[in-house]
């Protein structure tokens, strides 16, 4: 009898227990196909505690008042994408706002980073108008043959920038045989008061064109720009893997009537003609233990040399004693001289160790890019998790080394920690 | 007599492998598992020990024997990452980073057990060279040996379904002769045009103990792409190829 009750019961209990092995791994497709409306973003919370360097000469430039032995900085950061499709054109958009709380004050940013519409007659070709972030050359943290971009963080290549307003068309054709594809990127962008006034300072409309050649498993670039806004610029840029996990690649880019702004012995801003040649040579390898090492040499053409450096560290420190001279320095330090690699030669090196210990979703890695003419350096290790579905947690650490009057030891920090956390939806 | 007693020594110890084709099986299971060209949609679940999990989808096409992208659509963190296989090469396409940079197969894309070998896998017959290994249970066991060293495992055993020419369980070796890890296909459904094949996969490793990996099919279907789809400048846009 009791028996029979059990059988009884496992009968009545197989159903329910195939759904439960069915509902086990479930995968619904109608969740994942093309709509019409697409949403997405992120939100940032990051808290920086920033150690003081008081004798640095940009320390005197950045703190007229005294500077204090440390101070903490806190970033709001809300980005979100947004795209609509109707027929096989899209309305595409990449919204920043971004809020900052640090010992200077507050600022608040707002703008859309892109905004586009975009067109696909076919698999050949797109056809685009509005603001749009071009991304051109290989490098990692580099990029000289960059001519449509903002300037990119070398310590975190990954962020987005904003782009410029554009109209652009791409034709792309793929071949049987070493030539694998081609395609072809012509670009046109206006300079006015109103659109894209900083790209430079005439007002022209700018011409720019990419030709990308596969050839023999080789990906290569051929990109110009053209036009008074600024400098008529001529690249070439290549990628290869040479082994299935070593990929060499390589940026030259060539510049026409190249001009610096540079101070003169009696501290005025004075402009002259520089090197027309910016390079960059770069590996990716990846260890069997899953540790990707990266290494870039770049070599800025229209960098400073120690010299020049020199004066304008002189001139910061002076500020505090002479306030008159305040105006140069600052004008100098918008002019070039503040630039994150203002110098000529630089290394960049990554490496970064995947799931570290076995760890699943932990990453690890640092990095460091050292100035080649005075051996001041940074060193950015750092650790990060993205276990938690949608969730990110990065934790760095910027150490600053050098000497008085070097590149990276007259910056106004000693070490700086970042703790950062980013949740997608 | 002791002539006798070796043959038949012999004649025990040689497994019962030579009454198939090993190389004709081996396209037999390609052919059953996907059409030359298709669309698919996966979804990976990595399981960690404590029951966790984490999963991801991914929408996939392919052409012919070199050709294959696929696309993150799930979770929000990863969406719009897509990666590009043409042959030995491959790239990795990040929105924010806006330009495809070139990764190699042995990269984890999502972390876990999975990594884009299996991801971004061609069919078995242009990665690796079948020989029979013997018969067992209703199985024909293969020796599968990586044609190059692009490939990511060096060595592969697999037990192939006699009736249905889908493979069961194979087993992923490195060169040095250590088991990399163990796939268990399952669920053998019917997609519809004609296809036939395991609709789970399931992978643990030793590297990783404790912690399993799956990957869900389905949408699989034969379709049709042009060439030019396969390209770095149509990376950002392969999600517009869904229906």
């Amino acid at each position: 009898m009791l028996r029979g009750a059990w059988l009884a019961f496992w009968i009545a209990a197989m159903p329910a227990m195939n759904v439960s092995a069915a509902d086990e791994f479930s995968f619904d497709l109608s969740q994942y196909g093309k709509k019409a409306y697409e949403f997405g973003g992120y939100l940032q919370g990051s808290a920086e505690h920033i150690e003081v360097d008081r004798d640095a000469a940009l320390s005197a430039l950045s703190f007229p008042d005294g500077a204090p032995d440390s101070y903490q900085r806190y970033r709001g950061v809300l980005e979100l994408t947004g795209k609509y499709r109707w027929d096989s054109a899209s309305l595409n958009t990449l919204w920043h706002g971004e809020t900052l709380d640090e010992y200077t004050g507050n600022r608040h940013d707002t703008r859309f980073y892109e905004l586009y519409v975009d067109a696909d007659p076919g698999e050949r070709w797109t056809l685009l108008a509005g603001k749009r972030a071009l991304r051109w050359g290989k490098g990692y943290a580099f990029n000289p043959v960059g001519f449509l971009e903002r300037p990119k963080d070398a310590t975190d290549p990954e962020l987005s920038r904003e782009g410029f307003v554009l109209a652009s068309a791409e034709y792309v054709r793929s071949f049987d045989g070493p030539l694998q594809t081609v395609s072809f990127t012509p670009v046109i962008v206006p300079v006015s008061d109103d659109i894209n006034d900083d790209f430079g300072s005439e007002k022209d409309t700018n011409f720019a064109a990419r030709l990308y050649l596969l050839y023999r498993d080789t990906d290569i670039d051929i990109l110009l720009r053209s036009g008074d806004s600024r400098a008529d610029a001529f690249g070439v840029d290549f990628a290869r893997n040479l082994t299935t996990n070593f990929e060499i690649h390589g940026e030259l880019a060539w510049f026409g009537d190249r001009t610096q702004s540079v101070l003169d012995a009696g501290n005025t801003l004075v402009t002259r003609e520089t090197e027309a040649f910016d390079w960059l040579l770069g590996l990716r390898y990846l260890t069997a233990a899953e540790t990707t090492w990266i290494a870039e040499v770049y070599h800025n053409g229209a960098g400073y040399t120690r010299d020049e450096m020199q004066r304008f560290y002189d001139l910061a420190r002076a500020t505090p004693t002479t306030p008159a001279l305040r105006p140069a320095a600052l004008a100098a330090r918008q002019a070039g001289y503040g630039t994150p690699q203002p110098m000529r030669d630089y290394l960049y090196i990554k490496v970064s160790q995947k799931e570290p210990f076995e760890a699943l979703y932990w990453n690890a890695g640092a990095t460091s890019i050292i100035n080649l003419h005075d051996s001041s350096y940074t060193l950015i290790p750092e650790v990060s998790y993205s276990g938690i579905t949608n969730l990110e947690l990065r934790g760095r650490l910027a150490l600053l080394g050098g000497g008085r009057d070097t590149d990276v030891g007259e910056r106004p920090n000693d070490w700086r920690a970042e703790l950062r956390l980013r949740y997608f939806f | 007599m002791q002539f006798v007693i070796l043959f038949m020594s012999l004649a025990m110890a040689v497994p019962a492998h030579a009454g198939f084709d090993a190389t004709a099986i081996l396209k037999e299971v390609d052919e059953r598992m996907a059409p030359a060209s298709y669309e698919m949609y996966r979804k990976l679940i990595n399981i960690e020990p404590d029951g966790k999990r984490k999963e991801f989808v991914l929408y996939t096409v392919k052409k012919g024997t070199d050709k294959m992208v696929a696309l993150f659509l799930d979770p929000p963190s990863e969406k719009g990452r897509s990666t590009l296989r043409l042959g030995d090469n491959l790239w990795l396409y990040i929105p924010n980073v806006g330009k495809p940079i070139r990764i190699t197969s042995l990269q984890s894309v999502v972390g876990g057990v999975f990594n884009n070998a299996d991801i971004m896998r061609l069919d078995f017959s242009d990665e690796y060279t079948a020989s029979a290994a013997g018969e067992e249970d209703g199985r024909y066991i293969l020796e599968l040996k990586a044609r190059g060293p692009a490939v990511a495992y060096d060595r592969l055993k697999m037990w192939v379904d006699k009736q249905t020419r889908v493979p069961l369980t194979i087993e992923a070796y490195a060169a040095s002769g250590l088991l990399i890890k163990t796939l268990h296909y399952s669920d053998i459904k019917d997609f519809g045009h004609g296809i036939v094949r395991p609709a789970k996969l399931i992978t643990d490793s030793p590297l990783y103990k404790g912690y399993q990996s799956v990957m869900l099919f389905d949408g699989i279907r034969p379709r049709e792409f042009a060439d030019e789809v396969f390209t770095l400048d149509y990376l950002p846009r392969v999600g517009e190829l869904r229906q």
